[in-house]
């Protein structure tokens, strides 16, 4: 009776709580293999903003002066309670945590690094998305919470610092990232100094620290690693095509492929695990052809096919972005017919039309807006490389540019248009009008609207339109100015979101469950929400 | 002559044996009776001697070396008059004079009663020791011939006192039975002891399995049903299910109301359809808190003790049971038919304002529908995916004891399958019970049970978008007899037929051991030590194949999909208790101190596979598959405990109960790992009071007042640890795992604490025909364990944190009565009562919007003040009829919604708590009749609302063409011509305010009856027989509900017009949820006990 055992001491290590198939914080940063577990994470956490479904209306572009949505968005409904701009509050805030939390555990003395400098890379990788992310709150929702310290216990007592504190706190993670990240990332689609440099641009614009941003994007174009593409390059070479086209390619957007005008491109695929979910870009900005009858008025379209894969036309360019902005120089390389696509051609074997063109007359009786047949951004589609798998749920799988080199040209320009140096802000731009074979601008037209219009024949589609408008407060000014519906019989009429927008929509309101839940200080709501 | 016999053992004819044992015996000053003794205890010898014919006081010195026992024996008596006889182990002593007369074979009769003088039949007469005996007739009157003069006769009966009656060489023995109702000197089990009924001080309900193996439950728990006031056991809708369990009321806002399981001493981590019922001898339930603080951390849901069987006689007793029998459906799926379809299609579009002329019927209908209207196919798809399901069982036990053994072995196989096709389960359990007493202080034992649960086969679906959704005039089957995926091609509607070709198997093992000692402690009377160790294995697999062809997984897996699930968990047990009882005087006392160690460790594999090169394989060859995905799991938990209790009592009437237990578990916090449950509780057996003495017709008084503390760790492993999943990224091209923090941890995590008032009356009255117990109770819970919502700059969604306070106060009554009483009638009946109202009476303890009072969570519908069963929404009080003034927003047959804050205008503010989900109180009242052979026993069953109780939400029916829905029920429909309060309208356009429709889902049911016929006694004696009964028992036979309805009844021939699948599950009409209606059952079967 051996096992006759009574021990009146607590047995404490006989309850301790090892768990077995998951990481805890406890046992994940324990080593520099755990902080690289945890960085991924952190990518996979920006890819949200990307992959997002509805709520990714809000970023890029949708409700500006880019694009409408079919079921026009009446900008009275954007409460404090509207989803969309609370799920980017969320996704941001969740980004924040992850970063932060390497950021913390780092300094953690158990912590075994090989070397200070490596310990130091994964830091500033930390506070680079931890700038990052702040910026883009500050940009859609001014000023908010600074993420600073790890949260491990249940906090209730959030107040937002104002919209300078957060850049200026941007700022200062970026110095530290810009001094301790290396020269290139680690592996593609990881963030090297370039990255910090170009974010700081945008960072020091908002703090209207001109010459700050002018030095941090110039460190930038000055870099020989980097150049704006200029000759055809890639895996669709032996295509039609111009080097515009070749940037958009699928398999294109990585260093590794030849091109050096990427900074950070937002990974997928879709045959590897940790592929993504993809970006429904081609759902969103692509014509709704299914829809579109013949002159008899059978089916003029199959979907599916490989050409355009699914696209229901969610996003509707504007008027200004199918044909204004393209006005001044309709042969711009970034117009041309491989990049922007506005005749399509009958593709069902069973239609009498088939192999025609689609001519408007179709279209009119539709009595909807010219969405069946809207211009196509052809960046948004990946032709010839839709997934099988996943069938036709209108996703796409290519890496999608989080920074270009051209965008730090524009922002660049934006900082000399700051200070009033106009010959510098149309040279930066002109260079990347010259790439695209554009006629260069006259320093004297530049001002911010026509700088607005060139990120817009640059950027359209990729850029997160909605934040740098809202950064920019302009977004109230671009609607109002814009947002028309053009018609299929080429009439144009303001959209529901141009006759409902109000000055105080330049921001987005405060999420009624964050102020709600924050019960052990006052979460200050904007102006305008009440 | 007064015989004595010392003791007994099996008869082994070796007539040498006297001869070769050889003993040693070194005895001073001590009597010829405990030499004797020592005789008997070191071999298989028994002495049967009068004791008033030899001196067996007196006193001798005695020392033998190696000698046999005649040689023991010449010597013991040299000199007197004594001569012995020995007959195979039986060693009869006599003096010279009655030797012949001892051994004399008499022949004896008698008459039994019971206390009313009433003649008693079927009482079991036995010479003790022996297998003669038989049975008394219908006068009570028994005949035995060849009986030896000095056996003891053993009279047994059902209910009864078992009395052993020394023969004494008497021709006659009349005796009077008395009944066992007060049962205060029955022994009920409290966990790590057991204590006589007289001397219990908190609320235990105890459960004899008897009868109970008569009717075709399953699970045990369903056998007990409706018997135990407080102890709540849901209805059961599939083949092998666990039925929901809670005791008394709610106290938790967010974890498992089950109550914890102990079987045989041990804490059981399975599940209860493992156990065979009829392995089962007893329940105890622990429901207040004192009784199930002994069981500290894990008591809060009360305690369920299951003890298994025992061999209970000398006599090797064989019990085999076999029914065999049909499950139906409680209440049947009525769906229309074709005809009431299309009337029904046709309202739907004329109150849709489309056009419905009859004679274009087709024109409306879907293009295959058209064609099946036209080919007249009228399916019910119900009828399809449903059956009458079979249901048998064989149990085979034998149980006896021996001297120094006893024994259970047992096994069983039930067969059942359930209403809808596919629903299969079968189930082998067996079980071996032993002990063995080693030496006269130490007996070892083992009870092992094995159990193999086998639930393979896919159900067919019937709600969600399945059976209940499909139109009556289209077939499953396209022309070439290949299923069709969606029968009506507009609609969402799938074919539920496309699970019948999906394989499935689903099987799980378990295996439970006990290995237990039992120490008397040597030189301390009453010390003793008892030991358990207790491993429960069990392993489950569950693997499915759908190939590509005529299945529903087909659709999205081109090539066939597979799944492979494996998974074991283990729970070991350690139990030391150290017990001591004495009693001095008057004062008794019984201490237990248990001293315990636990850990439950369990993992899982999970394989899938999709796009098979060759389907024919399937799950067993998962490498034909391109597509292969896996992952684990593994968790584990441990706990320790300390446990003390004092049970004291003086002079039989006054009772003290005291319970102290430390529980440590794994789960929670660092700073928490450790919590202490104390519980005190006081008896006082007022009938045994001088004071009372006078009342003759008051056989027992008895009060019980109790306090004590209970915990739930319901939480679970790691539930305070921050965690961490895993998350991948592709840099470039390659594929990178990576981990994200999905949790926040929190280190103050701490158990939920119910403390609990409880007081009882115990009583009996008239000669204690009529017995019953009362409890009365309040408990607290506080630190409710609760996810709390976190602010999203937090990162998190949510936290388990300790907030909040639930109340839920009580009354239960149990009564029993005999009522009548005579020897060819008797007609006992049994009522249980039991109320209970449970309220949050604090939350977050936070007040956002000001009103100075505590907020509520409008999300969870958890309301400061109310039960946790609120039901909150707008109110209804009708349907909008054609000359109401009807609000803007609304249409005539919508229902009405109350603008019940009186402003005028609808909004969110016009939601209150329209009702509850709990019900107001719950009763059973259980009838045994019995008539000569017959036996008749049933049991009524009811939960009842009322004052806003019991009730359901319930939706009115989905209107959208895609959505076809299909279910008759009772579902009628406004229309202009029917201008119905209760049904809306057909039209699909929505209000502005839904109101929620809430049924009160009260009902009585006709749970359990079951008639038995038990043989003569005459034939069967002469068989061999104890008992051969055969019998029918039916299950859920009946159910009315509140909202009776003839109408209803007649058309479609059940009693309840609930609109739901069965008022007790609650279910409503338009749940997603697959749960069916509740199942009925019939059979028929037959006990033969020898």
């Amino acid at each position: 009776m051996g096992l006759f055992v009574i021990v009146f001491s607590c047995d404490e290590a006989y309850l301790e709580e090892i768990p077995k198939d998951f990481l805890s914080p406890e046992n994940a940063f324990n080593d520099p293999q755990g902080f690289e577990n945890a960085m991924v994470g952190v990518y996979d956490r920006v890819r949200d903003f990307w992959e997002g479904d509805w709520e990714a209306y809000m970023l890029f572009g949708n409700y500006t002066d880019y694009a409408f949505s079919y079921n026009p968005q009446d900008y009275t409904v954007q409460t404090s309670t509207y989803p969309w701009s609370e799920m980017n509050w969320n996704y941001a805030y969740l980004l924040l945590r992850d970063a932060q939390l390497i950021i913390s555990r780092a300094e953690n003395e158990n912590v075994s690094w090989d070397s200070e400098t490596q310990k130091k890379e994964i830091i500033a990788e930390g506070r680079f998305f931890r700038a990052w992310g702040h910026r883009l709150l500050a940009h859609m929702f001014g000023g908010v919470p600074i993420i600073n310290e790890e949260i491990s216990s249940p906090k209730t007592d959030f107040v937002r610092s104002s919209r300078e504190e957060v850049y200026q706190f941007c700022k200062e993670d970026l110095g530290y990232a810009i001094e301790n990240l290396p020269d290139a990332g680690k592996a593609p689609g990881r963030v090297g100094k370039a990255a910090a440099y170009h974010l700081l641009a945008e960072v020091n614009l908002c703090l209207h620290d001109w010459d700050g941003a002018i030095n941090a994007a110039s460190t930038v174009i000055n870099d020989p690693n980097y150049e704006l593409m200029t000759e055809r390059f890639g895996r669709r070479t032996d295509m039609e095509g111009d080097v515009y086209w070749d940037l958009h390619q699928r398999g294109n957007t990585n260093r590794n492929t030849g091109n050096k005008e990427t900074i950070w491109t937002i990974q997928f695929d879709y045959d590897l695990v940790g592929g993504g979910r993809g970006t429904n870009w081609e759902l969103r900005w692509g014509p709704f052809l299914e829809r579109t009858k013949d002159p008899d008025g059978e089916n003029g379209f199959i979907k599916g096919e490989n050409q355009y894969g699914r696209p229901v036309g969610h996003f509707t360019p504007t008027y200004w972005l199918q044909q204004t902005v393209w006005e001044d120089d309709w042969d711009d390389m970034r117009n041309s017919t491989y990049n922007i696509r506005r005749e399509f051609y009958y593709n069902n074997p069973e239609s009498n039309y088939y192999g025609q063109k689609v001519t408007k007359d179709v279209l009119i009786p539709l009595s909807q807006s010219y969405r069946y047949c809207q211009c196509f951004y052809m960046k948004a589609c990946t032709e010839w490389d839709h997934p099988k798998l996943t069938k036709n749920d209108g996703r796409i799988f290519k890496d999608v540019y989080a920074m270009r080199l051209a965008e730090t040209y524009l922002l660049r320009a934006e900082a000399y248009l700051g200070k009033g140096d106009k010959d510098n802000a149309a040279a930066d731009i002109n260079v990347v009008r010259t790439r695209a074979n554009a006629t260069s601008v006259n320093p004297a037209d530049v001002d911010m609207d026509y700088l607005l219009d060139e990120r817009a024949r640059e950027l359209a589609v990729e850029e997160m339109r909605t934040p740098t408008l809202m950064r920019l407060g302009l977004l109230y000014d671009r609607v109002k100015k814009y947002s028309y519906t053009l018609w299929a019989d080429d009439s144009v009429t303001p959209t529901l979101g141009h006759e409902t927008i109000q000055p105080h929509n330049n921001l987005f309101p405060i999420p009624q469950t964050a102020i709600d839940l924050n019960g052990g200080a006052v979460l200050e709501q904007n102006p305008g929400y009440d | 002559m007064f015989v004595i016999i010392v003791s007994m053992a099996q008869v082994f004819a070796i007539n040498t044996y006297s001869q070769e044992i050889r003993l040693s015996l070194n005895l001073k000053n001590t009597s010829i009776r405990s030499v004797l003794g020592q005789i008997e205890d070191q071999t298989e010898f028994y002495f049967i001697y009068n004791a008033k014919a030899i001196d067996v006081e007196k006193e001798v010195s005695v020392n033998f070396e190696n000698k046999s026992i005649p040689e023991i024996l010449d010597k013991l008596f040299e000199g007197t008059n004594v001569v012995y006889k020995i007959d195979k182990r039986q060693i009869a002593i006599s003096t010279n004079s009655d030797a012949s007369s001892i051994q004399k074979e008499i022949a004896i009769s008698g008459k039994v009663t019971d206390s009313s003088e009433a003649p008693l039949p079927g009482v079991s007469v036995v010479v003790k020791g022996t297998t003669i005996g038989t049975i008394t007739s219908m006068d009570g009157s028994y005949n035995l011939q060849k009986v030896p003069g000095n056996a003891i006769l053993v009279f047994s009966f059902i209910g009864m006192e078992t009395k052993e009656i020394p023969i004494e060489g008497k021709s006659e023995i009349n005796l009077i039975m008395e009944e066992k109702t007060i049962g205060i000197e029955e022994v009920v089990a409290i966990g790590y002891g057991t204590v006589k009924k007289r001397d219990l001080t908190g609320a235990v309900a105890s459960v004899k399995f008897e009868d109970q193996l008569l009717n075709a439950n399953i699970n045990p728990m369903q056998a007990i049903q409706g018997s135990v006031p407080g102890l709540n056991i849901g209805a059961v809708t599939t083949a092998g299910e666990d039925p929901e369990l809670s005791i008394r009321g709610t106290t938790s806002l967010s974890t498992d109301q089950s109550p914890l399981i102990v079987i045989d001493g041990i804490i059981y981590s399975g599940s209860l359809s493992e156990i065979s019922t009829n392995d089962i001898e007893r329940i105890d339930v622990l429901k207040d808190a004192s009784s199930a603080a002994i069981f500290g951390s894990r008591s809060a849901n009360g305690v369920i003790l299951i003890t298994t069987k025992k061999g209970t006689s000398e006599k090797p007793v064989f019990n085999f049971n076999t029914y065999h029998g049909v499950q139906s459906m409680a209440k049947k799926i009525e769906m229309y038919n074709a005809d009431e379809y299309v009337q029904y299609f046709l309202d739907y579009r004329s109150a849709n304002g489309e056009e419905a002329d009859p004679t274009k019927i087709e024109d409306y209908l879907d293009a295959r529908e058209a064609e099946g209207y036209r080919k007249g196919i009228d399916t019910n798809w119900a009828d399809l995916v449903t059956r009458k399901g079979l249901i048998s069982q064989y149990d085979l036990s034998v149980s006896g004891k021996t001297k120094s053994t006893n024994y259970y072995l047992s096994g069983s196989f039930i067969d059942q399958q359930g209403i809808r096709e596919g629903d299969d389960f079968t189930r082998t359990t067996l079980r071996a019970n032993f002990s063995n007493d080693i030496t006269d202080w130490l007996k070892i034992g083992m009870n092992v049970m094995f159990a193999r649960r086998d639930y393979s086969g896919v159900e067919l679906p019937i709600y969600g978008s399945w059976a209940v959704h499909n139109s009556p005039l289209v077939s499953p089957y396209d022309e070439n007899g290949a299923l069709v995926w969606y029968p009506v091609p507009s609609s969402s509607a799938k074919n539920p037929l496309l699970w019948l070709n999906a394989k499935d198997e689903e099987i799980s093992t378990n295996l439970f051991g006990i290995l237990f000692a039992d120490i008397k402690i040597p030189k301390v009377t009453g010390l003793n030590f008892h030991f358990d160790y207790a491993d429960n294995f069990d392993f489950s697999k569950h693997n499915q194949f759908w190939p590509s062809k005529n299945t529903f997984r087909g659709f999205d897996a081109p090539n066939g999909y597979a799944r492979k699930v494996y998974a074991e968990s283990r729970h070991w047990v350690l139990n030391n208790i150290l017990a001591y009882s004495r009693d001095i005087d008057k004062h008794s006392i019984n201490t237990t101190i248990l001293y315990s160690r636990e850990k439950a460790t369990a993992e899982s594999t999970r394989f899938q596979g999709e796009n098979f090169s060759n389907e024919t394989l399937g799950w067993n060859s998962m490498q034909q598959a391109s597509n292969l995905y896996g992952s684990s799991a593994a968790s584990d938990n441990t706990s320790e405990s300390f446990m003390a209790r004092l049970i004291y009592s003086y002079d039989t009437k006054y009772i003290l109960t005291t319970t102290f237990r430390r529980d440590g578990f794994s789960g929670f916090s660092q700073k928490n790992k450790y919590a202490n449950f104390p519980s005190l509780a006081l008896g006082w057996l007022i009938s045994e009071e001088t004071f009372t003495e006078p009342a003759a017709w008051l056989n027992l008084l008895k009060l019980r007042l109790s306090y004590g503390v209970n915990g739930n760790q319901a939480l679970g492993s790691y539930g305070g640890l921050a965690q961490m999943e895993s998350v991948s990224y592709i840099y470039g091209e390659s594929t990178t795992i990576g981990a994200e923090l999905t949790r926040i941890g929190n280190s103050d995590l701490t158990w939920e604490k119910t403390g609990t008032y409880n007081v009882g009356l115990d009583f009996a009255v008239l000669r204690s025909r009529l017995s019953g117990e009362i409890n009365v109770y309040k408990g607290t819970t506080s630190n409710q364990l609760v996810q709390r919502s976190l602010s999203s700059m937090t990162g998190y969604e949510s936290v388990w944190t300790n907030l909040g306070e639930i109340q839920n106060k009580g009354i239960e009554i149990q009564l029993n009565s005999m009522n009548v009483s005579t020897s060819d009638f008797s007609w006992k009946t049994g009522v249980v009562f039991a109320m209970n109202r449970n309220e949050i009476t604090h939350l977050y303890g936070t007040d956002a919007d000001g009103d100075g009072m505590e907020d509520n969570d409008i999300g969870n519908s958890w309301f400061v003040g109310e039960s946790i069963g609120a039901i909150y929404g707008w109110k209804t009080d009708g349907i909008y009829q054609l000359d109401d003034d009807i609000p803007e927003g609304f249409y005539a047959g919508q229902f009405t919604v109350v603008d019940v804050t009186g402003e005028g205008e609808l909004s969110d503010d016009d939601r209150t708590i329209l009702g509850y989900t709990v019900p107001n109180y719950r009763f059973s009242i259980m009838n045994d009749l019995k008539y000569k052979n017959i036996s008749l026993s049933f049991l009524i069953n009811s939960v009842q609302g009322g004052g806003g109780y019991y009730l359901v939400p319930t939706e009115s029916r989905s209107l959208a063409r895609s959505e076809i829905f299909n279910l008759w029920e009772g579902m009628e429909y406004w229309t202009p011509d029917n201008p119905t309060n209760e049904y809306r309208s057909l039209q699909v356009i929505g209000q502005s305010y839904s109101p929620t429709i809430l049924e009160d889902r009260s009902f009585v049911r006709l749970q359990d009856v079951t008639l038995a016929y038990s043989f003569g006694n005459t034939i069967l004696s002469r068989l061999g027989i104890n008992n051969l009964r055969f019998y029918v028992s039916g299950k859920n036979l009946l159910t009315f509900t509140k909202k009776y309805d003839e109408s209803v009844l007649k058309k479609k021939g059940y009693f309840t017009n609930f609109t739901g699948r069965d008022p007790e599950t609650g279910a409503s009409i338009r749940s997603e949820n697959d749960e069916g209606p509740v199942l009925r059952t019939v059979v028929a079967g037959i006990n033969i006990n020898f």
